[in-house]
């Protein structure tokens, strides 16, 4: 089965408030992220992707050239602003100044839901290894265990992005503490 | 109406509560840090340096006010109102109807100054009672639940004595708990002051004070809130970081790991 299908296979049933952790391999990267976009496409759901790995343009261009629809997508761009190159002009993007202002994460995650009242929000986090370049294990403890606890008591989900090549122990420590299941995907 | 009360009851389902009625700020992150809201006729010191987001924050209380059906007046000292309202944050639930219908007034304090020929400079004990008297006034005329002072530190400028203000806070504080408005009073704090008030004397007058700051993190500046004191309810003293938005002002937690 193609990843992005996996993906959805996988994720279409998940119960409001869950959490899952999708441990996935670098080459099948962008056909995770198209079956996540996928998602969303009965509009009764809003995709919000905190970016934090590539810019949200690099996702949005690449979602354009292979016929995704992104438009149900929200981003929240955590690494653009940080490198002060040219950004996104989209509406759906949101910047966060540095990766490591987590708590504004947060923050946005919460704008961006109350924006779309009614709609069931998936929150994904791409991804754990990339966020922890920038924060140490501590503070990404603290910011998922709140993260996802307060997404819980929201009915929203969460999706928790984690590279397989560049798991810890650290890692995958920290996502059985905060996932109810951890899909793996890639790896023929 | 946006009130809540903490209500404890025995086993045959008579009342044992002893808490005050609350009058909810509608951000709902504060309202959670506040046990429910602020007690009603409280007056709450709201302290803190520049672009700290004090006149957003006590903007949107009275506008959440307004939305519950309570009268709300913002008394300026700093900004005519016409630019506070243009530099105001977009919100997703203001409308100028508010302001039309009355829900929401906006008094430029130097047009109460020049009423009273008040003498801008030095006011006298008596300038400080006809203040206070028509501050109150104002108060009665609009039918205000809710009140925000901007800010306290300027009115202080025209007072030379620490008795003065202490007076001034004392009676204000009286007159709008017994008129039943639940009060803002913004204090402006520079980088060098240590307490939570320009002189010292506001913090120990208020019912409560909410400090708000800035905090820079390796580089990275978050604007916070912690609640110091609160008379009348039991609230969290932990410190927030905060958002102001379109959908209003948003509060997380401060992430504590930071600090390693």
């Amino acid at each position: 089965m193609e990843p992005s299908q996996l993906v959805m296979e996988e994720l279409r049933d998940m119960e409001p408030s869950s959490s899952v952790s999708l441990e996935i391999e670098t080459d099948v990267y962008f056909d995770v992220i198209k079956g996540l976009m996928n998602l969303v496409e009965d509009g009764k759901s809003q995709l919000v992707y905190v970016a934090s790995t590539v810019p949200a343009e690099a996702i949005i261009n690449a979602m354009e050239m292979i016929g995704v629809n992104h438009h149900g997508v929200k981003f929240i761009d955590c690494v653009s602003n940080m490198m002060t190159g040219p950004q996104s002009r989209s509406e759906n993007v949101i910047f966060i100044e540095s990766p490591t202002m987590l708590e504004n994460i947060m923050l946005k995650v919460e704008f961006l839901r109350r924006k779309s009242p009614g709609m069931r929000s998936i929150v994904v986090v791409d991804s754990v290894n990339t966020l922890h370049i920038h924060n140490g294990w501590k503070i990404m403890g603290e910011f998922l265990h709140i993260l996802v606890n307060n997404l819980r008591a929201r009915g929203s989900v969460t999706l928790i992005i984690s590279i397989k090549e560049q798991q810890s122990q650290e890692a995958n420590t920290l996502l059985g503490l905060v996932s109810d299941r951890i899909v793996k995907i890639g790896g023929g | 109406m946006s009130l809540t009360k903490e209500e404890r009851r025995d086993g045959n389902g008579h009342s044992l509560s002893i808490g005050r009625e609350k009058c909810l700020t509608g951000i709902e992150g504060l309202d959670n840090v506040l046990g429910g809201g602020i007690p009603r006729n409280n007056t709450v010191l709201l302290t803190g340096n520049c672009g700290t987001g004090k006149t957003s924050l006590s903007l949107e209380f009275l506008l959440h006010g307004a939305l519950e059906g309570e009268n709300g007046l913002y008394l300026s000292v700093t900004e005519p109102y016409e630019k506070l309202i243009a530099n105001m944050i977009p919100y997703d639930f203001f409308t100028r109807d508010m302001i039309k219908s009355g829900k929401l007034t906006f008094i430029d304090m130097t047009a109460i100054y020049e009423r009273f020929g008040f003498n801008r400079d030095r006011m006298t004990i008596e300038d400080v009672d006809l203040l206070v008297s028509a501050i109150g006034d104002l108060t009665t005329e609009t039918s205000a639940r809710r009140l925000v002072i901007d800010s306290i530190t300027s009115v202080a400028y025209q007072l030379d004595t620490q008795e003065k203000l202490r007076n001034m806070l004392l009676s204000l504080s009286k007159t709008l708990s017994g008129l039943g408005a639940t009060s803002l009073i913004i204090s402006e704090l520079t980088a060098a002051d240590t307490s939570y008030s320009k002189y010292g004397v506001e913090e120990a007058i208020a019912d409560g004070v909410i400090l708000m700051g800035n905090l820079e993190r390796n580089g990275d500046l978050l604007r916070t809130l912690q609640v110091i004191k609160m008379r009348g309810t039991s609230h969290s003293r932990a410190k927030y970081v905060l958002d102001l938005t379109t959908a209003g002002t948003l509060l997380v937690p401060l992430l504590k790991g930071g600090s390693s």
